[in-house]
């Protein structure tokens, strides 16, 4: 065994020329015999060659040994003279420095949110004292699809035959019911799950017997906010509520968990009590499903994860032998790469590590160009500093140390734009909050240590905006940079300037283009033919209401055109289940909607063979299936579907009619399978179709008519129209995330542009001041100045249309109905950009080209 | 009074003078760590042993090099005359100390 490594190469280096040699051998001596007799030697030489780096031992000899008196003495005091003249050439040139902060400010605002965001999205799940032995298992099917999900029968296998496993936690995300109140009703969801959840997890209870908790099957959990809801200030233990099945008594109140894990319930219900529907199916079946079916393993300390794997797949192997349709392997997944984690499907909104590298991108492509203003300026501004570098050089100062000052430089602007920058942050936290899906359950406040860690994204962005310049500097030739006259080396520099410039606004103009489509895409959303009628529908939630009562009541009101039922808003997401025709055993998946007979006329569906619902008392007997359902199973035609049965659940229902497709959810893909039931128990909304247009008088009367028959439940209407253009939410989130970044981007650059303008014009005063002297025009001095950015841009928009095209193509290529983009749009955001371009160098160039000659040129 | 000796310095060089010709970094140590029983880190020994050096209390030489070392060599102490003295001078001040001290300092009965 021999020494760490990284410990003797630091002692080494930090001595460099010092005699230590004596000291070297005392370390390993030490080292040795602590090999021999303790276990932590490795620790103590760290610990040992940490107190000789620090020792007054080392320090004299280094000194001892140095060339120099002062060389070795004080290396912080050279960084007090590079402050000093840092702080002095910043005041000096004010407006750069300005623009530099503002720019990096911006630049790093959006990488500040992202910081904070993954610093939250990393402490998922920390909080589970087990979180080191427990796994979950995965699935991969053979259509290569990634389920988080497995086939319910897994966990009981590996319960029965795998001896190492403490314990096997199956969880069922089926639990969802409402919960009749009063005022209105309140949704719930949860898990059906096994009572060792409440050990294996750390979810404390603060009433109930964590361990006990789950062990009857009528028993169920609740969240300390959802039980207060419920029971108010009642104490809830020993109640009962109603889930999907039955009455269930509260044995256990959970504390509110902390928002930051993969788990969203409210409820807990043991799984005991609908393990029965399982034993219903055949093996087949169950092995074919992965349906909101999650199991968890506790493993004990020390597990053997190979094994376990090994186990799995031999298990996979020989499951799927004998069944013809569906093959899946599965894979375990340790706790804490779940979150982030890779995307898997049905695993509920998740943070996966493709959002994260999205996120940081997007941060970078802000940040990036805002480096590149500075860099760009600083090189351009090189020559009025190259005498100073030049003394600098023939007095000694070596090539590391006149990068290290312009490092120095560089990481203080940048420390001072992140006061600017989180300012930003502050701004846009809440509106980036609001965009989310995930919101709820982050975190984005400024703690220490996240403020240590934007110190640390702040010097690293100083060592990235500064190392160009830097480099540049320190290349230097002294002869040259004192004589002032800056050699070829130069037009390297100007070339770089130009790509920089190039990007910048390619970046830019790639926003504007994205916007331009964005817009028009979501005008297309909006207008887009859903094939129903969303006009003049109101919905009203029925609570506890009798549909029957509602329908003859608010049908005797002369401005109701037409009352209908359903289970949920149209368009507006639906549950789904599995199906087969009767008969036949490969089951697909299928939305559904419970509507009374009503409903198709009310939305003006077109049903294409059949009739519609029959008002009936005796449950469920029939449905109407959408025409992709009816070509899924093959039917030639819709007349031929009438009549056949299909399975649902555990009911067989008849095909009664066959409807023209429509959009029942939004536009990423083309109708999928559905069909309307018919339960009138789950009927939740009344949809009434008013004509008149007094729409104010008409809601009034409407809930005047519901008083009388509504207990006290609270009266809410909503248009549908209004519903389905909620639906677009996501694509305003979208535009307004774009166009955000987009505004960024474009002041960046913007500001970007004015210094290199300013910076142009400062330079080439006495040029055109002689050109004017000889008769040249404002307006051709103006172009004079601007046209080497103009050339630039026309460069950027090559670039730029191209990448437009191909980020529309990935980003809205998941949205089944999209625009063509238009020679229109493209010149659209073409004009944009350059209105801007010019606009911001107008201002600066107009002024020098107006300056009198005889005060520019009077000093010559 | 000529220069301090701190109680280290004085420990260290007392455990020097004990250790006679194999006086080097880690037999100080060791003998220090043993007698006393505290541990005291390379770093801090090391220290002392310079400051007592700058003091001209100690004299020190290269010694051949060993393998148990990774083949370096180690440096040998020796007390200096003055270095004699100031322990000379920090004894007799415990002595006279002790002698007149007003209250029986020993812990016999």
């Amino acid at each position: 065994m021999r020494p760490p490594r990284l410990a003797e190469w630091l002692f080494n280096k930090y001595c460099g020329d010092a005699n230590v040699d004596d000291l070297r051998g005392d370390l390993e001596e030490v080292f040795k015999r602590n090999v021999r007799e303790k276990r932590n030697a490795k620790l103590i030489y760290w610990r040992q060659a940490l107190s000789l780096i620090v020792s007054y031992a080392v320090r004299k000899r280094k000194k001892n040994a140095s060339p120099h008196h002062y060389s070795a003495a004080n290396p912080l005091a050279m960084f007090g003279n590079y402050l000093k003249v840092a702080y002095r050439n910043l005041l000096r040139h004010k407006y750069f420095t300005i623009l530099n902060m503002a720019g990096l400010a911006i630049g790093m605002s959006i990488s500040l949110l992202f910081i904070t965001l993954f610093s939250t999205v990393f402490d998922y799940d920390e909080y589970h004292v087990n979180k080191n032995n427990i796994y979950r298992v995965i699935s991969h099917t053979s259509e290569g699809k990634d389920f988080a999900t497995v086939p319910a029968p897994l966990g009981d296998k590996l319960r029965e035959e795998y001896p190492g496993i403490k314990e096997v936690i199956h969880v069922d995300r089926k639990l969802y019911s409402e919960e009749p109140l009063p005022k209105q009703n309140l949704p719930m969801f949860g898990y059906f799950t096994d009572p060792a959840f409440l050990t294996t997890f750390t979810f404390p209870l603060v009433a109930g017997d964590p361990k006990t908790a789950l062990n009857d099957p009528r028993s169920v959990v609740l969240t300390q906010t959802l039980a207060k809801k419920i029971f108010g200030d009642v104490d809830p233990m020993g109640k009962t509520i109603n889930l999907n099945a039955g009455a269930y008594q509260v044995t256990g109140i959970m504390k509110d968990y902390a928002a930051n894990t993969h788990f969203t319930f409210q409820a807990l219900a043991p799984y005991s009590a609908i393990v029965d529907t399982f034993h219903k199916e055949s093996v087949h079946e169950a092995w074919s499903k992965l349906d909101y079916h999650y199991v968890y393993l506790l493993l004990d300390d020390g597990h053997d994860i190979a094994a376990l794997q090994k186990y799995l797949d031999r298990t996979a192997a020989e499951i799927y032998k004998d069944i013809p349709d569906f093959k899946a392997t599965f894979e375990l997944q340790a706790m804490g790469d779940i979150t982030p984690g890779p995307e898997l499907e049905q695993s509920g909104p998740q943070w996966s590590y493709m959002s994260f590298v999205i996120a940081g991108g997007l941060g970078l492509l802000i940040l990036l160009p805002a480096c590149f203003n500075y860099t760009n300026i600083s090189i351009a501004r090189a020559l009025k500093r190259s005498k100073e570098i030049g003394l600098r050089k023939t007095l000694g100062g070596m090539r590391r140390q006149i990068f290290a000052q312009f490092i120095a430089e560089t990481v203080i602007v940048t420390v001072v734009s992140l006061i600017g920058a989180c300012a930003i942050f502050f701004v846009i936290r809440g509106e980036f909050l609001s965009m989310l899906v995930h919101a709820p359950a982050l975190d984005l406040s400024l703690t220490f240590e996240r403020f240590l860690y934007f110190l640390l994204f702040a010097i690293g962005t100083g060592f990235v905006a500064g190392f160009f310049p830097a480099m540049h500097f320190a290349r230097l030739n002294p002869i040259d940079a004192i004589k002032n006259s800056a050699p070829a080396k130069v037009f390297s520099a100007m070339m770089l300037r130009k790509v920089l410039v190039v990007f910048q606004f390619t970046l830019c103009l790639t926003f504007i283009l994205g916007l331009v489509i964005f817009n028009k895409q979501y005008r297309y959303a909006m207008s887009f033919d859903l094939g129903f009628a969303d006009e003049n529908i109101l919905d009203v939630d029925l609570y506890q209401v009798n549909p029957d009562l509602v329908t003859n009541e608010f049908s005797k009101l002369s401005f109701v055109q037409n009352v209908s039922m359903s289970s949920g808003v149209m368009g507006h997401g639906v549950p789904s289940t599995w199906t087969s025709l009767e008969g036949r055993s490969d089951s697909t998946e299928v939305f559904y909607m419970h509507v009374d007979g009503n409903f198709i006329k009310n939305m003006d569906l077109k049903l294409l063979a059949g009739k519609t619902f029959e008002p009936t008392r005796n449950g469920e007997t029939s449905v109407i299936i959408n025409e992709t359902l009816m070509k899924r199973f093959n039917f030639a035609g819709p007349s031929e579907a009438i009549g056949q049965n299909v399975n649902v659940d555990t009911l067989t229902l008849s095909i009664i009619g066959v409807i023209k497709d429509f959009h029942f959810w939004q536009l990423h893909a083309p109708p999928g399978n559905f069909f309307f039931r018919s339960n009138p128990e789950k009927f939740r909304i009344a949809n009434v179709k008013i004509t008149s247009t007094d729409v104010q008088g008409s809601l009034e009367e409407l809930e005047r008519t519901w008083k009388k028959m509504s207990n006290g439940s609270l009266f809410t209407a909503k248009f549908l129209s209004d519903e389905t253009a909620a639906a677009f939410d996501s694509y305003i989130s979208l535009l307004k995330i774009f166009g955000f970044l987009g505004l960024l981007a474009i002041s960046i650059s913007c500001l970007g542009l004015l210094g290199m303008v300013v910076y142009t014009a400062e330079s080439r005063t006495r040029e055109v001041g002689i050109r004017k002297v000889m008769g040249a025009s404002r307006i051709s001095l103006a172009y004079l100045l601007t046209k080497g950015f103009l050339k630039l841009m026309l460069i950027a928009s090559l670039f730029a249309v191209p990448l437009t095209m191909l980020f529309n193509q990935m980003l809205l290529g998941q949205e089944y109905y999209r625009v063509a983009i238009t020679f229109l749009d493209i010149s659209l955001g073409l004009v944009l950009m350059f209105a801007l371009g010019i606009g911001t160098m107008a201002s600066q160039t107009w002024k020098t080209a107006s300056i009198n000659p005889a005060e520019t040129l009077k000093y010559e | 009074m000529k220069t301090y000796l701190g109680e280290f310095e004085e420990l260290v060089l007392l455990t020097i003078a004990t250790l006679g010709d194999d006086a080097y970094g880690v037999a100080i140590k060791d003998s220090i760590e043993q007698r006393c029983e505290r541990s005291i880190s390379i770093g801090a020994l090391h220290s002392t042993i310079t400051r007592l050096e700058e003091k001209k209390f100690l004299r020190s030489w290269m010694g051949g090099a060993t393998a148990e070392r990774g083949g370096r060599s180690k440096r040998f102490y020796e007390i200096t005359k003055d270095g004699k003295e100031a322990l000379a001078t920090a004894k007799s001040l415990r002595d006279e100390l002790w002698a007149e001290s007003k209250i029986n300092l020993s812990l016999q009965k």
